[in-house]
């Protein structure tokens, strides 16, 4: 495994000292490339959505994003999305359509070679959602065949319904043309609260995906492109370093 | 680090995929029966058995719901789609030259509401007010009286009604 990353290294190094030979003429001692750091803000959307949305039966969903650099290695974050959901049980059919917001951070865990902007993401989010929640159907449970019991349809509606929850993101980046990326990121949701319907659960919440009743947890993925107006350059100068020699 | 969080998500993914909220635990409080305790006409505090029981719906196309011996407890069913419910009684004792059978109808009266259960076992219906009525036969009845003790059916945990023969 770490073979690849040690030649890729070594390969670098060589380049490097090849091109440091080769401006030695010319130039003033210069042992670093100065490193420039791209700052702006970055904007993109979720493909998985907008593709779920052809494909699958009963979904229709769409998510922007936007994150912007605040420190070399932070991103602020901000996904903001709207959801409608079927969502067909034996038991109890729902529908369930809403937009949700999510604020946070990403943490860049990647150290990137020298001009590259690739990014492993480490992400914490606050998600919040506002949506409302249609009981399509139901059946009464019973086990016992004397009394079979039939599907009622009576739609209910549940609206102004709202839930917050944490959530652990997971991603990475790729730089696939100038500013233009895209990434693929895992999410682990936990519920913090939500409002229950009298006499009914939330089956999904928007941004949240599924619920389960034995667990506050959820999960997620998304698939983004992304493209970054860049603001800013920021040049690491490497002064103390060309100093010294 | 990152290698880890990535195998924990995929586990997470993993068990993720079949939980208990996809089939309804048999275990679950879902609509409960009707428990009926059978005690002695003569001395209500003792609980007297049925030798030969069984229970059927008294409707058109009658349902054996079931049948049992020296029994002096059971737990019936009621209409999850109807505010009452009619079962037949029959109890049958068994002599040395013939065998005697003595049908008693039972009338459940009582309100319905649904409650929610969970995604995986939908809804169950929760029983008011109940009331019981046995259909007079006079001296013909082996059921002499019936009583409700609890009036609202959503557990089995202890007899709604007691029935004294």
């Amino acid at each position: 495994m770490k073979i690849a990353p040690t030649l890729l290294c070594c390969i670098s190094l060589f380049c490097g000292t090849q091109a440091m030979v080769a401006q030695k003429n010319n130039e003033i001692t210069n042992d670093t490339v100065p490193k420039v750091e791209k700052f702006g803000l970055r904007v993109g959307i979720d493909l998985a959505k907008p593709v779920r949305t052809l494909i699958e039966d009963g979904y229709s969903g769409f998510e922007v994003m936007g994150d912007f650099r605040v420190t070399k290695k932070f991103y602020a974050a901000l996904e903001l999305g709207n959801e409608t959901k079927d969502w067909v049980e034996p038991y109890v059919s729902s529908k369930t359509s809403g937009s949700y917001a999510k604020i946070g951070f990403d943490y860049n865990a990647y150290e990137n070679w020298l001009g590259m902007e690739n990014a492993i993401t480490l992400g914490l989010r606050y998600g919040f959602s506002t949506f409302k929640q249609e009981l399509l159907s139901y059946r009464i449970y019973t086990d016992n065949p004397a009394f079979p019991t039939q599907t009622i349809y009576e739609t209910q509606e549940y609206s102004g319904l709202t839930a917050h929850w944490a959530e652990l993101i997971i991603g990475i980046k790729t730089e696939i043309l100038n500013n233009l990326y895209l990434s693929i990121n895992v999410q682990l949701k936990r519920k913090i609260t939500e409002d229950e319907p009298q006499n009914f659960a939330n089956l999904y919440i928007p941004g949240f995906n599924r619920t389960y009743d034995y667990s506050e947890f959820g999960v997620g993925y998304g698939y983004t492109i992304s493209y970054m107006i860049p603001i800013f350059k920021k040049t690491e100068t490497t002064k103390k370093e060309t100093q010294n020699n | 680090m990152i290698k880890r969080i990535i195998l924990l998500f995929l586990i997470i993914f993993t068990f993720k995929g079949c939980t208990k909220d996809d089939i309804c635990p048999p275990d679950t409080a879902t609509t409960a029966k009707i428990v009926i305790a059978f005690s002695d006409f003569a001395n209500p505090a003792n609980s007297k058995n049925v030798n030969v029981l069984s229970v059927e719906t008294d409707y058109e196309n009658s349902v054996d719901v079931i049948s049992f011996e020296n029994i002096n407890e059971i737990a019936i069913p009621l209409s999850t789609t109807s505010d009452s419910t009619k079962y037949k009684f029959i109890r049958t004792t068994y002599r040395t030259n013939d065998t005697l059978t003595n049908i008693d109808k039972v009338m459940f009266i009582y309100q319905r509401q649904d409650s929610y259960v969970n995604r995986a076992c939908g809804y169950k219906m929760e029983y008011f007010n109940l009331e019981a009525k046995v259909e007079e036969e006079g001296t013909e009845n082996w059921i002499k009286q019936v009583t409700v003790i609890r009036e609202t059916v959503n557990d089995e945990n202890s007899p709604h009604v007691t029935m004294l023969h």
